[in-house]
């Protein structure tokens, strides 16, 4: 069962470049897309054996993908125009 | 001599029934975790498919409902996992196994909690924009260059 995780976990972590960066393309902005689908594998790799190098690298993984996802909800924020004053 | 056939037999019959508790453990410990992985993997699949077909309208907030969508898959199968680590604490070992078994646990859960926070803020997201679109169009005769009373969307 292992390497068929390990298969599909790649495969997630392929789809998460491809898509991000036609996602990027397309909109010309940051996208969580990347993230999402390298959570996905990130996941799928601790469903099999686990050794303590695997679980710092996927706590590290997780630390790194909040990181970048603040930064996204902050630069996403920061572009939104203010709402119009009462008149 | 005859407390020593039975210890050996007492012995016999605990190790036997420790195996077998073990065997069913394991079994039901790669049931559960194979459904979790499956579940997070139909997720992802259903994930690439929407990011696909929403990829054409150029908008990032088209991406929302996927996200959504893909959230709830990995929260469901976070769960499943999380039953399969408590399953496994009824066999650990070792201090060594129970240690990975709390990190991982511990790691899911953490997880859990940020995706359910995640789900929660992109619904208010989807629901803002839902209510922004409908006072625009009933405020608004003019269409879709007016930005409605609250401002416009980002995209």
């Amino acid at each position: 069962m292992s390497e068929l995780v390990a298969a599909a976990a790649t495969a997630a972590a392929v789809a998460a470049l491809v898509l991000s960066a036609l996602v990027l393309a397309a909109t010309r902005r940051p996208s969580a897309v990347l993230l999402d689908l390298l959570l996905v594998a990130g996941l799928l790799r601790l469903t099999s054996g686990t050794s303590w190098t695997a679980l710092g690298a996927v706590v590290l993984v997780v630390l790194v993908r909040r990181l970048a996802r603040a930064g996204i909800v902050a630069a996403s924020r920061s572009r939104q125009p203010p709402a119009p004053a009462p008149a | 001599m005859t407390g020593t056939w039975a210890t050996a037999g007492e012995s016999t019959a605990g190790t036997t029934t420790e195996d077998l508790l073990h065997t069913v453990v394991d079994a039901f410990v790669q049931v559960v975790e194979a459904a979790g992985a499956v579940i997070i993997f139909v997720g992802a699949l259903v994930a690439v498919v929407g990011f696909a077909r929403a990829l054409p309208q150029r908008d990032p907030d088209a991406f929302v409902p996927v996200r959504l969508s893909l959230g709830r898959f990995l929260a469901l199968g976070l769960e499943f996992q999380l039953a399969s680590d408590v399953l496994r604490t009824a066999v650990a070992p070792s201090y060594e196994e129970l240690g990975k078994l709390a990190a991982v646990a511990a790691i899911r859960t953490a997880l859990n909690f940020f995706l359910a926070r995640e789900i929660a803020e992109e619904r208010r997201i989807l629901d803002e924009k839902a209510e922004r679109e409908e006072t625009g169009g009933s405020g608004s005769a003019g269409g879709a260059a007016s930005p409605g009373p609250r401002g416009s969307s980002p995209a």
